[in-house]
């Protein structure tokens, strides 16, 4: 395999496990407080180490939204003349969230028990 | 004048056109927040090639958008041909597609072949049947009806009406269930 090839499979790797950890992630940030799409993305890069693509966390908004557990809102700030939009989460995305962060914490100990299990 | 540079008003452009399935409020939406971003990049000092590249082409990010509103759109109408169209355009790409797919084509076979049936026994109702004799055990035309007993007579039509009806149901579950797989698993 080449490296290109062997990088081209980590990338798809690493994309599929941030897409459900992005979402989790995202979810938790707008606990709390409203945010814009690039602050989200920059506090997921530097807090959370969830490096996400502006062409995968602003369709996955818009599917949050769609789907009830985000809402949306444009503002125009008087510091800044550009709006933006602002997205919170629902009732209905807290209680997805707490359920994903139940079922995250349960996956995450049982994995941790099972990597650092020892091996012959 | 513009605020943009030449290429991002070429992406935003090409962005636009590609959004061009999706109902007007939402289509602006989509388009001015990817512009209102951009705008916010370059202000940073990004360059436009930088602020640009994270999206991805405009196609393929308009695709994100056409896609679940196509999806959603079909879960909330529950129409039978959004739903067909949507499951066979992704036969190709979707495991889940493709089984639908098959049950949606062993469906309308049995729907065929029950109505192939229903229009031989209107032209020759002697001679078509689900014939039994001591050899044979079969469902069609039989040139003889003295060798062997239909074992339907007139219950055919009820029973091909019953077959239409069951298959439509069956079809109809079966592409609910493969649009929400479609959905959650985007």
């Amino acid at each position: 395999m080449t490296d290109e090839a062997r990088e081209s499979r980590a990338e798809s790797r690493q994309a599929q496990l941030l897409k459900g950890l992005g979402e989790l992630a995202l979810l938790d940030l707008l606990r709390e407080r409203p945010h814009y799409g690039l602050e989200i993305l920059d506090r997921l890069r530097v807090e959370a180490g969830v490096d996400l693509a502006e062409g995968t966390i602003y369709p996955l908004l818009h599917r949050l939204e769609k789907a009830g557990r985000v809402k949306a809102e444009w503002r125009l700030e008087e510091a800044n003349a550009r709006p933006r939009k602002y997205y919170a989460l629902t009732a209905e995305g807290e209680r997805d969230l707490a359920t994903q962060l139940t079922e995250w914490r349960r996956l995450s100990q049982a994995l941790k028990k099972f990597f650092d299990r020892k091996k012959p | 004048m513009s605020e943009e540079p030449a290429v991002v008003l070429d992406w935003l452009r090409r962005l636009k056109w590609s959004l061009a399935s999706i109902p007007s409020p939402e289509r602006e939406d989509i388009y001015e927040e990817a512009r209102s971003h951009l705008r916010e990049m370059l202000a940073k000092g990004v360059t436009p090639a930088q602020a640009i590249s994270g999206f991805g082409s405009p196609e393929n990010y308009a695709h994100h958008f056409v896609e679940e509103m196509e999806i959603s759109g079909a879960l909330a109408s529950q129409h039978t041909g959004a739903m067909a169209s949507i499951v066979a355009r992704r036969i190709h790409r979707s495991l889940m597609a493709a089984v639908a797919g098959v049950v949606l084509l062993v469906l309308g076979a049995l729907v065929f072949a029950s109505l192939a049936m229903l229009f031989f026994k209107l032209g020759d109702p002697i001679h078509t049947g689900l014939w039994r004799n001591a050899h044979e055990f079969f469902i069609g035309k039989i040139d003889s009806p003295m060798t062997a007993t239909d074992l339907l007579g007139d219950w055919i039509y009820p029973l091909t009406v019953a077959v239409v009806a069951l298959s439509w149901i069956a079809g109809r579950f079966v592409l609910l269930w493969a649009i929400r797989r479609l959905a959650r698993n985007r």
